[in-house]
């Protein structure tokens, strides 16, 4: 069954985000990776640097999070279980809740992720694996950073 | 560090800078998939003395990324 895990800056599991309070809450990040090893690492950095972090293990637990607690950055591993980055980042971007959500497409092929259609799902930025969580937090500060409206 | 981390950065540091791999072919001698190297490379990267350089691989002679230790990069 998926499981979502919520840390806070203290690494409160059970805390959750009220959304009604958004502009004084921390950011939220989601994190969204098959390897245990690396959610861990990312999530330990990012709640050290005062992120409210949120975790999925597959695709469809990403979706879900991600709806759930309107994340301001979502990083997705592109070969998640169930459904994969790509389809989960176009659920996504389709629901208007979560349309203007930063996501980062973390892929060991980039070359593929652009053939499967990343781009036009709207993915926001691809790196590639492995990606230091430092080289990583330097990416999701450059997307907090407010947009021009087209 | 888990056994397979542990595996992994035993091969880097086995290999010695004489014979540097690319990922994929470093995934082929450690029977496994790149996809799940690369995921154990961060973790080597962060809590071991690995480092991820472009370099050109001893095996397929391609230039690519490469999993080495800190001191010989």
């Amino acid at each position: 069954m998926a499981r979502a895990a919520v840390q806070r800056q203290g690494g409160d599991a059970s805390a959750n985000i009220p959304y009604r309070r958004r502009s004084r809450r921390p950011p939220v990040i989601l994190i969204a990776d098959d390897t245990t090893d690396t959610r861990e690492l990312y999530v330990d950095h990012f709640s050290r640097r005062g992120f409210a972090v949120v975790t999925a293990h597959d695709g469809a637990a990403a979706v879900r999070v991600a709806l759930d607690h309107v994340p301001d950055v979502i990083v997705m591993d592109l070969a998640v279980p169930q459904i994969d980055g790509i389809t989960a980042l176009r659920r996504i971007k389709a629901d208007a809740r979560t349309a203007r959500t930063r996501v980062i497409l973390l892929t060991g092929y980039p070359h593929k992720a652009v053939e499967r259609g990343a781009l036009n799902a709207g993915a926001d930025r691809f790196l590639t694996k492995p990606c230091l969580p430092e080289d990583l937090e330097r990416h999701v500060k450059e997307l907090q950073r407010p947009r021009r409206s087209a | 560090m888990k056994p397979i981390a542990q595996r992994i950065a035993n091969a880097v540091y086995q290999n010695g800078p004489a014979r540097i791999l690319c990922f994929a072919c470093l995934a082929a001698q450690q029977r496994m998939k790149e996809h799940d190297l690369r995921a154990v490379a961060l973790v080597l990267m962060v809590r071991a003395d690995l480092r991820v350089v472009r370099r050109v691989c001893s095996s397929c002679r391609r230039a690519g990324e490469v999993l080495i230790a800190q001191k010989v990069a």
